[in-house]
């Protein structure tokens, strides 16, 4: 296994003990302050009915939820750093890729505590998309607590087929005014990232640490071909949605006919709960979609480390992962192995009922395109606002 | 208390806080503090002034002008027609709108006025609405429609109260009268005599909110687009970015602001008497 | 009736409808477009709320909590503080003073003053969110009442104290029941900034101290339009309850500021 093995002196000095059974001690009746993204109703319900009881009952941990994005993460605790403050307000957070990348630049995770963690054993390390995050060896700075590919979910009464590739899209997009836009956001930015890739030549260009040559060359084509079609985007391409749930209301309200998210899967639960028609469906065209796992990370300067790592713990536990790979709870995939798991866990795993309206994971598998480097999101981030919607 | 002790107390509360801030933001946005700072450099001041902060700084001060010349232009009418019917139901309804905070108002405001909103909706049950996208765009739009209103609602109302009883207080409408019987008509005594005595009247009511309208946030963060920004959204947006480089820029920002206010409120509030604030 | 008397009710509906708005969200769900109503009025939002499943009620109370606090501690320093000030030969600009504080965007006093807050370790607490909104509370409060240290309280002080009075007297006997009204206006607007207020408490608390604001944001940014309106009611409910009994409040108000 190639994480990082932490010399257990370090780790006494963090305020973690070194066994497994005092950490459990030493967490119970504690806080712990996680921070994440909350923009989505199914997650924060996992969150709160399933993880924050179940932690408490188990360990007496109270899990206490912050709503917050990478974004808002980095500059919290950077914050925190330039006022040279001695603890973090935050304990854990939920990350992905850019916010790992700030992080670890700015040394505010602790780590490596991945394979402190009993759990570690199951999880599936041996998939590229789970052992790097955006290109980065996760060097146990960061626990996989998902997987996900970003799907395209359309309206098929009124796509009936829907565009594979970025000409398909094109004339599509003019030949529909207003039905189609992107999201100034995370999912928005990762849709992006693989048209990024199609422009570079296939991943194999985008492959490996960030290229200035190669950014230049693929950005300028990708800002070409979205301020040829941008006139035709939803309220004629002059303001963007700015989340993903702005995104499925524009959708819902039949505003416009595409949207995405970031979970492949997710077409099927906001099809459950009465938010998109049944007529919704989620796809993913030829030229791939990006996939990617999300990760849990503890703060450098959180003082309830020993905590936060049995909340993780728990929350990679084959229960917990069950539970939320369910379509209807939040229907992320597991990052587990399961054909590492014990019997039981095996047979459950595989009894998730399928998706109906999403496609399942073994067809688009061979679509799935890897993270660029986190500079690439990261530029795209700023140069879609100068050189899309500013123009 | 003794007086001094008072006076420290005062100045501690109201400008150490201020000044400190200040000092920080200045600092920042020089370059010379702050996780990426290599020495003084006047990079980020020179960003403000030539990037989309000047569009920024340019785009609230046209939301402002036109909010604050909508509200006077309400209020001003309400309260002359108000003044005439001193018993109307109007008088009650004035004062809901005090009762709610900006971020509920511009909830309000949005899921009225979205396409897919209340009013879109009732415009398509009646079979007037055919399709959501021939709804106008009301809310995060260029002109800040959403956020002009919001901000007519919320103190459209509080100026009309006011002007109302600037009027009572003055007897302006014994005026109406006596300018009756001298052969004036009605719409010369309010544009030569209503308007102006009232608008002087309240010169500092307005002074202050103008200012507070430069700082307007929870409007346009629901109400708003993504570019322009006002200013509040940009330094806020700017602190949380992945590109650490634009943090200074959001101090530089701060800075200028700040001193902006301190400006205005040397000129236009310190001379004048203290009164009609609300 | 003519057409001033129709730009008249024309206004006062237009002044309903955005609490008629938020009334309605809150008993609505499933409010796929272009429908009214998924099928009648539901209670669920409110039953939800009510009986705890999600933290609007917490927020509540600590709203009520956080406001009350900083109304009382700012209406009184404001009271003392003005008192003191008025007795200045330059009261205006030292009053200026104030201004500053007030006027500035809540949201930007926060970006001014984070670092301060971390490096005292405040931020992410109850009692940083206190002390930031009266940071700039305060200072209202001062100028709200220096308005009612005018020279007719001045002289009537002045008068008694020569007739005898000792200082504790003239306090309590004569300067608090004239001041009363004021007293009671200056709180009641103080307890509604803060009541209002999400920019620096959300930049001071780290979204951890989760007021009424804070939670209709998320539940706005959730894109549940439903329970954002139930925490909004829950926020204007109170002030309009208020309101209705006792319209003299802001009736007296008006007076007190034109006076």
């Amino acid at each position: 296994m190639a994480i990082g093995c932490g010399s257990n002196k370090t780790s006494e000095k963090q305020g973690v003990p070194n066994n497994w059974p005092e950490i459990e001690q030493k967490a119970s009746n504690q806080t712990v302050t996680m921070m994440m993204w909350q923009g989505d109703p199914l997650i924060n319900t996992y969150m709160k009915n399933f993880v924050v009881p179940t932690v408490k009952d188990k360990y007496g941990i109270d899990l206490e939820i912050v709503p917050g994005q990478g974004n808002q993460i980095v500059s919290t605790l950077i914050s925190e750093q330039e006022a040279g403050a001695k603890t973090s307000q935050l304990d854990m957070m939920w990350i992905n890729g850019e916010t790992f990348y700030q992080l670890r630049k700015i040394k505010a995770l602790h780590g490596p505590f991945v394979d402190r963690i009993p759990n570690n054993k199951y999880i599936n390390w041996d998939s590229p998309f789970i052992r790097f995050d955006f290109q980065q060896e996760v060097d146990g700075y960061e626990c996989p607590w998902g997987n996900v590919q970003l799907a395209i979910i359309y309206n098929s009464e009124y796509v009936e087929n829907p565009p594979e590739t970025l000409q398909e899209l094109e004339n599509w997009v003019k030949s529909n005014p207003g039905k189609f836009t992107i999201g100034n956001d995370f999912t928005g930015m990762t849709l992006l990232k693989s048209w990024l890739t199609f422009f570079a030549g296939g991943p194999e260009k985008i492959k490996g640490e960030f290229n200035e040559e190669v950014y230049r060359q693929s950005s300028e084509k990708l800002w070409a071909y979205i301020n040829r079609i941008k006139p035709y985007f939803w309220n004629g391409g002059e303001t963007f949605p700015s989340s993903v749930a702005q995104m499925h209301q524009l959708f819902a309200n039949g505003e416009i006919w595409f949207t995405m998210s970031n979970n492949d899967s997710e077409v099927d639960n906001k099809i459950n709960q009465g938010l998109f028609s049944e007529n919704s469906r989620a796809y993913v065209p030829t030229y791939g979609a990006i996939q990617n796992s999300h990760y849990l990370g503890i703060a450098a300067k959180s003082d309830n480390k020993a905590a936060a790592m049995v909340v993780i713990n728990y929350m990679i536990s084959p229960e917990a992962q069950y539970q939320k790979m369910k379509p209807d709870v939040w229907g992320d995939h597991t990052i587990l192995d399961i054909d590492r798991l014990p019997q039981e866990w095996k047979v459950k795993f595989n009894e998730i009922p399928g998706r109906q309206y999403a496609p399942q994971r073994s067809e688009i598998q061979e679509n799935a395109l890897m993270e660029p480097a986190p500079e690439y999101m990261i530029r795209l981030f700023s140069d879609f606002r100068t050189e899309v919607m500013e123009k | 208390m003794s007086k001094k002790i008072t006076l420290v107390l005062y100045i501690v509360i109201t400008s150490a806080p201020i000044l400190a801030g200040l000092i920080y933001a200045l600092l920042y946005s020089f370059g010379l503090i702050g996780i990426l700072s290599k020495g003084f450099t006047l990079r980020y001041w020179k960003t403000l002034f030539s990037s989309d902060a000047a569009l920024c700084m340019g785009y609230t001060l046209l939301l402002t002008m036109a909010s604050i010349i909508l509200i006077l232009a309400i209020s001003l009418i309400l309260s002359y027609q108000l003044s005439k019917r001193p018993k109307s139901f109007l008088h009650k309804v004035l004062f809901i709108p005090l009762t709610m905070p900006p971020l509920i108002m511009a909830f309000a405001v949005f899921y009225w006025m979205s396409p897919g909103g209340i009013i879109s909706r009732f415009l398509n049950q009646l079979g007037i609405l055919e399709e959501i996208e021939s709804f106008p765009r009301l809310v995060n739009d260029f002109w800040g429609v959403g956020i002009i209103i919001t901000h007519v609602l919320l103190i459209a109302p509080l100026f009309t109260l006011l002007f109302t009883n600037q009027v009572k207080k003055e007897k302006l409408m014994d005026m109406a009268d006596i300018s009756y019987t001298l052969g004036g008509d009605a719409t010369q005594f309010f544009r030569k005599i209503f308007i102006p005595v009232v608008l002087k009247r309240s010169k500092h009511l307005i002074v202050l909110y103008t200012i507070f309208l430069m700082g307007t946030y929870e409007a346009p963060l629901l109400l708003g687009r993504s570019t322009p920004r006002v200013l509040t959204i940009f330094i806020t947006e700017k602190l949380s970015r992945y590109n650490l480089d634009d943090i200074p820029v959001a101090y530089a920002l701060t800075s200028f602001y700040s001193v902006a206010i301190m400006i205005t409120v040397q000129i236009f509030l310190t001379r004048s008497k203290n009164r009609s604030w609300a | 009736m003519g057409i001033k008397g129709k730009f008249i009710n024309t206004t006062s509906i237009i002044l309903l409808l955005p609490i008629f708005g938020i009334m309605y969200l809150s008993f609505v769900s499933q409010w796929n477009y272009p429908r009214l109503f998924r099928d009648v009025w539901t209670g669920v939002n409110w039953v939800s709320t009510l009986s705890g499943q999600n933290n609007i009620m917490k927020s509540l109370g600590l709203s009520l909590f956080i406001s009350s606090f900083v109304a009382l501690t700012t209406t009184s320093t404001g009271f003392v503080l003005s008192r003191q000030l008025s007795q200045l030969k330059k009261a205006n600009v030292w009053l200026s003073l104030s201004y500053f504080p007030y006027l500035i965007a809540p949201v930007v006093l926060g970006v001014m003053l984070q670092f301060y807050f971390i490096k005292f370790g405040l931020n992410g607490s109850v009692v940083g969110v206190l002390l930031a909104q009266m940071l700039f509370i305060t200072p209202y409060s001062t100028i709200f009442f220096s308005a009612f240290w005018n020279k007719t309280i001045h002289d009537t002080v002045f008068q008694a104290h020569s007739l005898g009075a000792s200082g504790r007297q003239v306090y309590w006997q004569i300067v608090l029941p004239l001041a009363k009204p004021w007293i009671f206006i200056g709180m009641f607007q103080c307890f509604l900034i803060s009541w209002f207020e999400y920019g620096i408490t959300q930049l001071i608390g780290v979204g951890k101290v989760a007021t009424l604001t804070i939670t209709t944001m998320q539940w706005v940014k959730e894109a549940n339009p439903h329970l954002a309106a139930v925490s909004a009611c829950l926020m204007v409910v109170p002030t309009l309850i208020l309101l209705l009994i006792n319209q003299r409040i802001f009736l007296k108000q008006k007076d007190l500021e034109t006076a």
